[in-house]
C-alpha cells in the first residue's frame, strides 16, 4: 500500500503521549484489550467467555489445563483415585487468598458444595453433579465420593466455574459478582465498568516468583478493528482478536506477533428438533450434506478455523473429518433425503443470528446461500445480542447459529449438550441410543475403552443431526514483540500471562 | 440561467432511477452467488468494483442495491406525504382544537431524534421492508404536516378563498381547488429534501442491522459489512458509500433548485 504515510502520522501522534517520561520502571505494566465487558466476576456463577478471561487472573482451580491441554496441578499438588468412586486431592500448603487468609480444604469443600447446591444455579453444577459427598480429613486433603466413576471429573474441576473461592468472603458478600476472593496471581485494584479493570500483582502468590508483571490493565474496546489500532499505536500491549479480517491485518504488521492455536469451541448450526420440519432427522441430515463447511471457514473465518465433527478437531479424541459422513458435500444426496422426508421442492425456514459477538452472521449468510441449492429458502432473523440470548434460552428458534464452548474431554461437552437431560440441550433432542453412548463414554476411566465409544457417538450425532457441526475457530492473541513468555492455550485461557515478562 | 444545479440533480436522480429499473437485467453477476475462491478480490477484471468477503460482485450489489434504497425512499416519503399533508391541511384549514391537538402530536414525534424513533418503531414492528417504509414514513410525517399547515394557514384567509366560500363552494372543493395548489410548491421542495434524508435513514437502519436483511443488498448494509474490511478491502465500503453520497447529493441539488424556483421571495 502506497498511501501509508498518513497512517504512520496517526500512529506517531497517538503514540507520543504514551511515551513514558522516565518515571515508571519499564516492563511492569501490561495493557490488554478485549471487546466485551463482563457482567460479573463470581467464578461459580458466570457463563460468558469474557468473564472467564478475567477469572483466569484472579482465581485458581484444583487442577488446570496446560498449553498442550493436559491436566496439571493448580491448587492441588497431587491426586489419586483409590477406587473408581473416590478421588483424593492433596492441596498445596501455605496458599493464601487475596485477603491474607489461608486456603484450606474447608474452602474447597465450601466451593464444591456451593456449586452443587441447585439454589446457586451454577453452570458448573452439571460438570460435577456426580459428587455425592465432599470430605475433609484434614486441612490439606479433600476426598470426593462419587455416585459413579466419571472420566471427565478432572476436566470439570479444571473449568473456571470450579474456581476455589474463599468461604468467609462469600458469607460476607453474598456473591462475588463485584468482589474478588481468590488465590490468583493478580488482585483486583480498580474497576471502571465498560472502561477498564486494573489488576495488581499478588505478592503472596503460591507459584514463587510469579507473576512477573506488576500491573495488568484490561481495557474494554468494543470493536475489533479498534483493538488492532490500539496494539499498533502501542496503547495496548496485547489484544484478543477473533475476527478473521482483523487477523489478516494484524499478520501484515511486521512488529506484531500473532499467536494462534486451534481452539476447542465449536461453531454449530442448531435445530429445534421439536419444530416441523426439523422433527424429522432426514431433513436435518439433508442439511448436513448440503452445507460446504470448508467454504464457511474460508469466507466467514478467513480460513482461521478447522472443520470439525462433534468433538473439537483440535483434541485427540476427534475422528479425522475425512472419515466422517457428510463432510464432503453432496447436494444430490441432500435432495434425495429431503424428498424422502416429503420435501422434494424444499421449504422456507428462518435462521436466528446476531451481528455481534458470537452471533455468526457471516456463517448464516453462507448457509443461507448454500441451502438454495436444495430448494430451501432461509430468511435471517438478525437480532441484537440480548434478544439472541433470550431466544436461545427460550428455545425460540427453528434454526440458529451458535458458538458452543467446547472442552478437551469429550464427555463434558457432549453430555451436557446432547443427552436428553443435558443442561444445554437447546435442541430439545431426545435419542435413546445416543443417551446410552453418552452414559457409557463417561463411566469408563480408561482412554482405550472410551475411544471406540466416542468414535461411534460422533457418527451417530452427525447422522441424527440435532445440530450440524461446522468448525472450531482458532484462538488468536495479538501481542507486541516485547511481551515474552506467554503461552496460548486452545481453551483461550489467559492464566499463562503469569509467566509473561516485558522485555523492551 | 438562475438554476444551474437543479438540472444536475435531476439528471443524477433520473440516472439512478433508470439504473434501479434495469438493474437485474444488466448486472454482470448473480448478487447472491458466492465464490469463496474470489473473496475480497480488488476492483478490476471480472469485478469492476471488486468482491466482498463471500466473493460476491460488489458492482452488481451496488447496482441492485439502488432498488432497495430508492424504493424505500420513495415509498416512505409517499407515506410521509400522505399522512403529513392530510394532517397539516386539516390543521391549517380548519384550525381550532384539531389544529392544536394534531400539531402537538406532531411536536411529540418531532421531538425524537429521527434515527432513534425509527429504531424504536423497527424494534416494535420487526424487521421487514414494509415495516422499514412505515418507520421512515412516520419519522418524516411531521415535516410535511408543518409545511402544509403553514401554507394552508397563509392561503385560507385570502380573498379568493373568501370569494369561493361566498359563491357557496363546500370545504372539500375549496381545499381541492384552492388550497392544495398553493400547498404543492413547498411540499414539492420538502419531498425532494426528504427523499435524501430517507435514503440516509434506510442506510443508517440497515447499517445497524435493522433495515434490509441479507442477502438482499442495500447500500446501508453493504457499508456496514464493508466497514469490517475497510483496511484490507476498502472497495467494499467505498462504493456503496459513494452511491449514497451521489444520490443524496442529487436530491439535495434538486431540492435547492426547486426551492429557488418556487419561492416567490427569491424570484
Amino acid at each position: 500500500m502506497s498511501a501509508r504515510w498518513w497512517l504512520w502520522l496517526v500512529v506517531v501522534a497517538l503514540a507520543l503521549p504514551a511515551v513514558p517520561a522516565g518515571a515508571a520502571p519499564a516492563g511492569t505494566t501490561l495493557t490488554i484489550g478485549v471487546d466485551q465487558e463482563v457482567v460479573g466476576l463470581d467464578p461459580n456463577l458466570v457463563t460468558a467467555f469474557s468473564s472467564f478471561r478475567r477469572i483466569d487472573f484472579l482465581y485458581n482451580k484444583l487442577v488446570r489445563y496446560n498449553d498442550r491441554l493436559e491436566i496439571e496441578g493448580d491448587l492441588a499438588e497431587s491426586w489419586e483415585f483409590p477406587d473408581p468412586r473416590t478421588a483424593i486431592f492433596r492441596l498445596r500448603r501455605g496458599v493464601r487468598f487475596h485477603s491474607g487468609a489461608e486456603m484450606t480444604s474447608e474452602d474447597v469443600k465450601f466451593t464444591l458444595e456451593r456449586v452443587l447446591d441447585p439454589a446457586t444455579r451454577s453452570p458448573g453444577r452439571s460438570f460435577i453433579d456426580v459428587i455425592t459427598a465432599v470430605e475433609t480429613p484434614d486441612r490439606y486433603t479433600v476426598r470426593l465420593r462419587l455416585q459413579f466413576p466419571l472420566a471427565s471429573l478432572l476436566s470439570g474441576l479444571a473449568s473456571a466455574n470450579l474456581s476455589i473461592v474463599e468461604r468467609a468472603a462469600v458469607q460476607r458478600f453474598g456473591n462475588l459478582q463485584r468482589n474478588v476472593a481468590g488465590t490468583g496471581p493478580y488482585m483486583l485494584a480498580e474497576w471502571v465498568p465498560d472502561n477498564f479493570m486494573r489488576l495488581l500483582r499478588n505478592p503472596n502468590y503460591f507459584r514463587r516468583g510469579l507473576p512477573r508483571i506488576e500491573t495488568v490493565i484490561i481495557r474494554v474496546i468494543p470493536d475489533q478493528a479498534s483493538l488492532l489500532a490500539g496494539v499498533r499505536t502501542r496503547a495496548l500491549d496485547m489484544a484478543t482478536i477473533n475476527q478473521g479480517a482483523v487477523i489478516v491485518q494484524a499478520r501484515r504488521e511486521p512488529n506484531l506477533v500473532v499467536l494462534q492455536k486451534p481452539g476447542i469451541n465449536l461453531r454449530i448450526f442448531s435445530f429445534n428438533t421439536t419444530r416441523r420440519p426439523y422433527d424429522d432427522a432426514r431433513v436435518r441430515y439433508a442439511f448436513a450434506w448440503a452445507i460446504d463447511r470448508q467454504a464457511i471457514v474460508n469466507t466467514a473465518e478467513f480460513g482461521f478455523a478447522a472443520v470439525s465433527g462433534p468433538i473439537p478437531a483440535s483434541t485427540p479424541w476427534a475422528t479425522p473429518v475425512n472419515r466422517l459422513p457428510s463432510y464432503a458435500p453432496d447436494v444430490a444426496r441432500a435432495r434425495r433425503l429431503l424428498a424422502e422426508a416429503g420435501y422434494p421442492n424444499g421449504f422456507a425456514t428462518r435462521i436466528v443470528t446476531s451481528p455481534t459477538y458470537e452471533g455468526g452472521i457471516a456463517v448464516a449468510q453462507v448457509i443461507q446461500e448454500q441451502l438454495r441449492a436444495i430448494g430451501v429458502t432461509a430468511t435471517l432473523d438478525t437480532i441484537e445480542w440480548g434478544t439472541y440470548i433470550n431466544r436461545w434460552v427460550a428455545r425460540d428458534f427453528d434454526t440458529m447459529i451458535e458458538l458452543r464452548g467446547g472442552d478437551p474431554d469429550p464427555d463434558r461437552f457432549l453430555y451436557r449438550t446432547f443427552h436428553s437431560t443435558g443442561a444445554v440441550n437447546n435442541f430439545l433432542f431426545k435419542d435413546a441410543p445416543i443417551d446410552r453412548l453418552l452414559e457409557r463414554g463417561r463411566v469408563n476411566l480408561e482412554a482405550a475403552a472410551r475411544r471406540p465409544i466416542y468414535a461411534e457417538l460422533e457418527r451417530a450425532l452427525i447422522e441424527a443431526a440435532p445440530a450440524i457441526f461446522l468448525y472450531t475457530p482458532m484462538e488468536t492473541q495479538v501481542l507486541q514483540g516485547y511481551v515474552r513468555g506467554f503461552k496460548i492455550i486452545g481453551n483461550g485461557a489467559l492464566y499463562f500471562l503469569e509467566e509473561a515478562t516485558i522485555e523492551r | 440561467m438562475r438554476n444551474r444545479v437543479a438540472p444536475i440533480g435531476l439528471a443524477i436522480i433520473a440516472a439512478s432511477v433508470l439504473v434501479a429499473l434495469v438493474a437485474p437485467a444488466v448486472v454482470p453477476h448473480d448478487i447472491r452467488a458466492m465464490s469463496p475462491g474470489d473473496a475480497l478480490a480488488p476492483p478490476g477484471g471480472r469485478y469492476p468494483f471488486g468482491t466482498d468477503e463471500f466473493g460476491r460482485d460488489v458492482f452488481s450489489r451496488v447496482v441492485v442495491g439502488s432498488r432497495i434504497s430508492l424504493v424505500v425512499a420513495f415509498l416512505s416519503v409517499a407515506v410521509a406525504v400522505a399522512l403529513g399533508t392530510t394532517i397539516g391541511l386539516a390543521a391549517g384549514y380548519y384550525g381550532g382544537w384539531w389544529d392544536a391537538v394534531s400539531m402537538r402530536a406532531m411536536d411529540i414525534v418531532f421531538a425524537f431524534p429521527a434515527i432513534l424513533l425509527a429504531i424504536a418503531i423497527m424494534a416494535v414492528l420487526g424487521t421487514s421492508l414494509f415495516n422499514l417504509v412505515i418507520a421512515i414514513g412516520v419519522v418524516y410525517t411531521p415535516q410535511f404536516a408543518r409545511v402544509s399547515r403553514a401554507a394552508a394557514l397563509a392561503v385560507r384567509s385570502l380573498e379568493f378563498v373568501d370569494a369561493a366560500r361566498a359563491l357557496g363552494l363546500g370545504n372539500a372543493r375549496i381545499v381541492w381547488r384552492h388550497i392544495i395548489p398553493n400547498v404543492l410548491a413547498p411540499v414539492t421542495v420538502q419531498i425532494s429534501l426528504s427523499l435524501s434524508l430517507a435514503i440516509l435513514s434506510e442506510s443508517a437502519l440497515s447499517f445497524l442491522g435493522l433495515g434490509t436483511q441479507p442477502p438482499t443488498p442495500s447500500w446501508g448494509n453493504m457499508l456496514s459489512e464493508g466497514r469490517q474490511f475497510l483496511e484490507i478491502a476498502p472497495w467494499n465500503a467505498v462504493f456503496p458509500g459513494l452511491a449514497i453520497m451521489v444520490v443524496v447529493l442529487g436530491f439535495n441539488l434538486l431540492g435547492d433548485g426547486l426551492r429557488d424556483l418556487l419561492d416567490p421571495r427569491l424570484r
